[in-house]
């Protein structure tokens, strides 16, 4: 249950920090146009994340739920990251970065 | 070719896309409430035990099973499970009928009938329409793929507009947004349903392998691929039937889980053959391992052989649609994603209309356009209204009127027509959509309160006071869902609101 | 107005519209002609893939869906409508023929 709530939250993160490498939702979000050390930083960070996320499912539910719980939470993490995004671009900067901590913490205990 | 390939798709997406459409959102929508048709099952009948002991009165179920319906080609009773704990009986007659009722898993009393969750189940795979519904469904899950892979193929700014949803933009923008929206987002998970969808029934829609590899010999085919004991009938009644648990236990010694489905082939005849099978939540593929006994002497006839590669694929590929498998997480996320499908058809179909906004506006209501609106209004917004009609009926008819299910889907069948017509009908001067929509959410906000008097044992304050988390969970999404049906009603309401101003505007105009 | 002819250049085609005709030939030609390959391409997988019978005849069906997906998809990408209806009856027959001619091969163990 933890375990797919860091998931979750790691989805959430490598979607945010994925959109942030565009230049145009960088403009949003952070109010200047990314250099190209920025864009790339972004989007290795997305991409670990989002692997990082598969990782962490297959470990806790097996190579057989893993990957379709983490298919799952792609799909929806995505939708729910673009609904923020588009609510309030700047805000949704901090439901990114934060979104792997509560599971994280609830792992940890 | 370029130009023209794109654009030929396109006119294929949209054409394959809004002639489907109605369907889809049909078949979505029943299989969205059905990845909780167990809990939905539960919630239909509210004098449920919570807890069923770990012996379950099955002897009871076979006795009414042989009183009420002794003649049947076979029986099927399902033991108590986590999500549904009481015991169900059914069985299956030779003219196709199947008849299935709840019993209570410690005395075997008879549970209140219903529609239950199994009726949008059916709604899903068949329209309640037999074979010709089955196919129906089929088709519209073949046009999905087509739609789904020509709509992949036109979307040229498929990855520079993924995160793309102008929202406030209003009218046709924010429609196609939000269909490439849950369209997009929702990619694997629409293309794995609709696939794994018609891949279930792939016997029925392309017998060509069986007329191929086996002359059209179906049965050899299903005795190859999923060998079980067969016998002979013997053309007389048994002599005794020997008791079904400790079949049960040995069962669950031989496979080494808990039994969950049994059933017991030709009852009346002495050839019988009882089955004891597992539930599929342990793995994702479709679970059919069956331990065999003989009815009459209780005699293991042994057990089913593990699945051959291709079986095995295709019991993957249905489990995957069909979500036994995993807990309450996997259903959840299923149902979410469920709910994005029936929006990117919703959407789909809106953005069909905006893009032909003044054609619209200027065809009367019998044309091709008035259709158009009229199925749209019709079917997305009469469909969730009639769904909850039918659980407001479960919750005020009384216990013990007969044929209690069949009330309940008749209340369907007529609220469904009654709220599309009246919708139909105030197409032009009023605002259906947002009055429908209002109507539905009033009346999924009302049931938990409505069920606090009439159904005191299954309402949220008995059930979150005894910790009964799964029944109070389908009283709180009724809840959510209405607030989203509320908010659905507002949006409808004052996008009825901009579009009256304008055309007040333009006519004020001098033409 | 003068009626577009059935072969006539996309570009043509495109600019004024789909005409009913087009769309009924072209639908029909998906319809039936897609089914005739799909149904082709099963049988002769059921023929020709190195398995035991039944999965030979469970891999075949499962893949009939995609086959029947691409012949829809070209009965409206092809550059006439003639050649929507010859080329996928064509395909269909090719891929049946060898499953008719050796029906007994088809139908081993």
């Amino acid at each position: 249950m933890n375990a797919w709530l860091f998931a979750a939250g790691l989805t959430l993160f490598g979607w945010a920090a994925l959109s942030h490498a565009m230049p145009r939702h960088h403009q949003e979000a952070f109010g200047r146009a990314p250099d190209g050390m920025r864009r790339r930083a972004h989007r290795i960070a997305g991409w670990l994340a989002l692997i990082a996320s598969f990782a962490v499912c297959t470990a806790a539910m097996g190579r057989e739920f893993g990957p379709v719980m983490w298919a799952a939470l792609l799909c929806i993490g995505a939708m729910v990251w673009v609904l923020c995004r588009n609510a309030d671009p700047r805000r949704a900067r901090w439901l990114g970065w934060l979104a792997p901590l509560p599971g994280l913490v609830l792992l940890a205990i | 070719m370029k130009n023209s390939f794109s654009q030929s798709m396109a006119w294929l997406h949209t054409w394959a896309g809004l002639i489907v459409g109605w369907l889809l959102f049909v078949i979505f929508v029943g299989g969205t409430i059905a990845c909780f048709d167990a809990e939905l099952d539960r919630w239909m009948r509210p004098g449920t035990a919570a807890q069923a002991p770990a012996r379950p009165a099955v002897e009871r179920v076979i006795d009414a099973l042989q009183k009420e319906q002794g003649d049947a080609h076979a029986w099927y009773v399902y033991l108590p499970t986590q999500r549904f704990p009481a015991l169900k009986g059914g069985a299956y007659h030779d003219d196709g009928r199947y008849e299935v009722h709840a019993y209570d898993a410690a005395t075997g009393a008879r549970l209140q009938d219903t529609a239950g969750g199994e009726f949008f189940f059916t709604l899903h795979y068949n329209l309640h329409a037999g074979t010709i519904g089955m196919y129906l469904v089929g088709l519209a899950g073949m046009m999905m793929l087509v739609a789904i892979v020509t709509g992949v193929v036109v979307h040229k700014r498929i990855f520079k507009d993924l995160f793309l949803f102008r929202f406030r933009a209003g009218g046709q923008r924010a429609w196609l947004d939000g269909h490439n929206l849950t369209g997009v987002l929702g990619l694997p998970f629409h293309l794995m349903i609709a696939y794994t969808g018609v891949a279930i029934f792939v016997a029925s829609y392309m017998p060509a392998g069986l007329r191929t590899g086996y002359g059209g010999d179906a049965e050899k085919f299903y005795q190859e691929v999923a060998p079980s004991p067969h016998r002979q009938e013997m053309h007389r009644p048994p002599p005794s039937r020997a008791p079904l648990w400790p079949m049960i236990e040995d069962a669950r010694r031989r496979l080494r889980a808990d039994p969950w489905l049994v059933s017991v082939e030709h009852p009346a005849d002495a050839s019988t053959i009882v089955g004891v099978g597992l539930d599929h939540s342990r793995h994702v593929a479709w679970n059919w391992r069956t331990a065999y006994y003989d009815g009459v002497t209780g005699a293991s006839l042994g057990e089913s052989p593990p699945p051959g590669a291709a079986y095995h694929t295709y019991n993957f590929l249905g489990g995957l649609h069909m979500v036994q498998f995993g807990g309450m997480a996997f259903r959840w996320l299923y149902f979410a994603l469920g709910l994005s499908g029936c929006a990117m058809l919703a959407c789909g179909m809106q953005v069909w209309v905006e893009k032909r906004a003044k054609q619209v506006a200027a065809a009367g209501a019998l044309s091709g356009y008035g259709l158009v609106r009229a199925l749209n209004v019709g079917v997305v917004a009469g469909l969730p209204f009639a769904a909850v009609s039918m659980l407001w009926a479960n919750r005020w008819l009384p216990a013990d009127v007969a044929g209690r299910g069949d009330w309940e889907i008749r209340t369907f069948c007529i609220a469904w027509p009654l709220a599309a017509i009246w919708a139909i009908a105030r197409l032009r001067r009023g605002k259906p959509w947002r009055d429908l929509f209002a109507a539905t959410s009033m009346l999924m906000i009302g049931l938990p309160f409505v069920s606090m008097f009439v159904a005191e044992r299954g309402a949220l304050p008995r059930t979150l006071a005894d910790g009964d988390w799964r029944m109070a969970m389908v009283d709180s999404t009724l809840l959510a869902l209405g607030i989203g049906f509320a908010w659905l009603a507002r949006r409808a309401a004052s996008a009825a609101a901009r579009k009256e101003s304008e055309t007040a505007s333009a006519a004020s105009e001098p033409a | 107005m003068p009626a577009i002819p059935l072969d006539a250049k996309p570009v043509q085609r495109k600019r004024r519209g789909v005409s009913p005709w087009v769309a009924v030939t072209r639908t029909l030609a998906a319809l039936s002609a897609g089914y005739w390959v799909a149904w082709g391409s099963t049988a002769f997988l059921t023929w020709a893939l190195p398995m035991s019978r039944a999965n030979r005849v469970t891999t075949a069906s499962l893949l009939c869906f995609a086959v029947w997906t691409a012949a829809a998809m070209y009965a409206f990408a092809a550059r006439s409508s003639w050649r929507a209806w010859w080329v996928l009856l064509l395909i269909g027959a090719a891929l049946y023929a060898p499953a008719l001619m050796f029906a007994a091969e088809a139908m081993r163990p």
